[in-house]
């Protein structure tokens, strides 16, 4: 089973990004669940989401505590003890920066990915809600789910008007996003 | 087959549309409110031919589900929380009617401290009304129990109001895939059969609710109470016939692992899948570890339980909520059963997930442990823990644990 945390804020499409994800993978012919964790916050308040892919049905309902996968919407969440919490030693992070400097906690041996999904997703979408570009970057990550699976994912999801943008959102993000090779270090 | 991917509050709205429910009538309330936006789609687009009954409250809401259901009508309504206790007094009233409801309620505390999320005090709150009460783990179930819920409510032998209680958040928005059953499929199994008793027709005029004076009032209750006890049975029938139809089995009490098994985990709605899945790791270790998944709340299959119970050394009763000065009341229930066997295995009940609090993989090991320990040392040294309770807020709050 593969476990997927995202951590964000409200209004960059945490919780769509776990959904989208699930339902790749059930297009894929594989089982998923996907949970949203709000809490009261609205617009700019933490927001997590939790998503499992596996190739039986699953049972669990509960949240994940120990991510095989841990996606950061903002480089701030580096420095959340709720959103770090429980990486193992073989978790793989994917993060969303605009550059800024930041600080990849010690110890840290996992392979961490990067881009700048809220520009692309400006540049694309025109506004600065990252979900589709995240999901895109994911695949970089997951072996199990390939591109159409996650383009039909979209087509069924979306509106007419916004599947074409944020397929290209996906291919963007798949495209952009880079396997840093500095680990343990401050990175530029 | 084809799956949809979708949540718990959508699967229950589905169910309604293929239910050909006639009537609904709700007020929104956090995390009810996508049910009846999806039935109110469904209407919207023509997809279902029911009427959707706008009130300015839960109280009303169930109101309008009772005079429906009295002109015959297949009636709807879900709500949650608070919502459900503002609607208390009708809901005792459609049980007393006999009217064959069935209303989905997402699982969330009764306040206050205010909050919004999972545990099971709402119904529990409602466990006297009359209303049958089933609990749901997965999203296919909820749609399914709807399903199964509406065949039972109308037979003639029950005609008894139905609760399906799906924890909130953790079911009503949680995705997975689901089999939308179909049409045909769902008319074959659930034609619609008219209440006998509270049918209000001004061709036939007749008084309901009348007052039951003392003389009475007693004959009513026990009716009440056969035509409970004998769902029961008629569940496990409704259980294999939706089987026949659909190839989904469920029962009453669902158990797993426990050929075999010392310990025994009892619990109801989303844990349970949590919990099977740390009763399967743990069998694989070779701990003989089994699990009861209690479906049906009311009513409660107390002589099945005994049987099954008959032989086990612990037994863990995991209680989404708690009767203040007293225990959980699932615990109470397992009691009844424990009481009919010869040899008493230790029993203790935790306290878990209230308001929210994740039932995890690590609450239902400690819970284990806790049971291996009263197996090693002959005894039970507390019958009632609360796990996962916050040890920093309790010091400072200079409670004793």
């Amino acid at each position: 089973m593969i476990q997927i945390r995202f951590h964000g804020l409200g209004g960059q499409g945490v919780v769509s990004s776990a959904h989208l994800m699930g339902k790749a993978a059930i297009i894929g012919k594989m089982w998923a669940n996907s949970l949203p964790f709000f809490t009261t916050s609205q617009r700019g308040g933490k927001v997590s989401a939790y998503t499992r892919i596996d190739v039986n049905p699953i049972d669990q309902h509960c949240y994940i505590y120990e991510p095989d996968i841990l996606v950061l919407f903002h480089p701030l969440l580096l420095q959340d003890n709720d959103a770090m919490k429980g990486l193992k030693v073989n978790s793989k992070l994917l993060i969303n920066t605009a550059g800024q400097r930041i600080f990849i906690p010690d110890p840290f041996t996992q392979d961490t990915y990067c881009l700048d999904a809220d520009e692309i997703s400006r540049s694309v979408l025109g506004i600065p809600v990252p979900s589709t570009v995240m999901v895109g970057a994911l695949l970089r990550m997951i072996e199990n789910i390939t591109m159409d699976n996650l383009k039909n994912a979209v087509e069924q999801s979306f509106g007419q008007r916004q599947v074409a943008k944020n397929i290209k959102a996906i291919e963007k993000g798949f495209e952009s996003c880079k396997l840093l090779e500095l680990k343990g270090e401050r990175l530029k | 087959m084809n799956l949809a991917y979708i949540s718990g509050c959508e699967a229950v709205s589905i169910a309604v549309k293929l239910a050909r429910v006639d009537v609904v009538s709700a007020y929104p309330i956090t995390p009810q409110t996508s049910i009846v936006e999806g039935i109110a789609k469904s209407i919207a687009d023509g997809e279902l031919q029911a009427q959707m009954v706008h009130v300015e409250g839960e109280h009303s809401a169930m109101s309008a589900c009772v005079g429906a259901a009295c002109v015959g009508a297949r009636t709807f309504t879900a709500t949650s929380g608070q919502g459900l206790a503002f609607m208390q007094e009708p809901v005792f009233w459609t049980a007393g009617l006999r009217l064959p409801i069935v209303m989905a309620v997402t699982n969330r505390s009764l306040l206050g401290p205010n909050t919004i999320f999972c545990d099971h005090q709402d119904t529990l709150s409602q466990r006297d009304s009359g209303w049958l009460q089933l609990y749901v783990e997965n999203c296919q179930e909820a749609l399914d129990s709807i399903l199964i819920a509406y065949q039972l409510a109308e037979l003639p032998q029950v005609q008894l109001p139905i609760m399906v209680c799906l924890d909130g958040f953790f079911l009503s928005h949680i995705y997975e895939p689901v089999a939308i059953p179909n049409q045909e499929v769902v008319d074959a199994f659930l034609p619609k059969q008219l209440a006998k008793n509270a049918l209000l027709n001004p061709k036939d005029p007749k008084l309901l609710n009348v007052l039951a004076p003392p003389e009475y009032y007693t004959e009513f209750e026990y009716d009440k109470h056969i035509s409970m006890k004998g769902a029961e049975n008629l569940l496990t029938a409704s259980f294999a016939s939706f089987a026949e139809s659909f190839g989904r089995n469920y029962s009453n009490l669902e158990a797993d692992y426990l050929d075999g098994a010392e310990i025994v985990l009892l619990c109801m709605g989303t844990m349970a899948g949590t919990a099977r899945s740390v009763v399967k790791e743990l069998r694989a270790q070779g701990l003989p570890i089994g699990l009861i998944k209690v479906k049906t709340f009311r009513p409660f299959p107390v002589e099945v339980l005994a049987e099954m119970l008959s032989g086990k050394k612990a037994i863990g009763v995991l209680d989404r909520n708690i009767s203040f000065g007293s225990s959980g009341a699932l615990f109470q229930e397992v009691l009844r059963s424990i009481n009919m066997l010869e040899t008493r295995p230790h029993i203790i009940d935790f306290i878990v997930g209230l308001g929210g609090r994740d039932v995890s993989y690590y609450t239902i090991r400690e819970a284990v442990k806790l049971l291996e320990v009263a197996i090693k040392e002959g005894t039970v040294q507390k019958n009632l823990v609360w796990l996962d309770i916050r040890l920093d807020l309790i010091q400072t709050w200079g409670l004793e644990i």
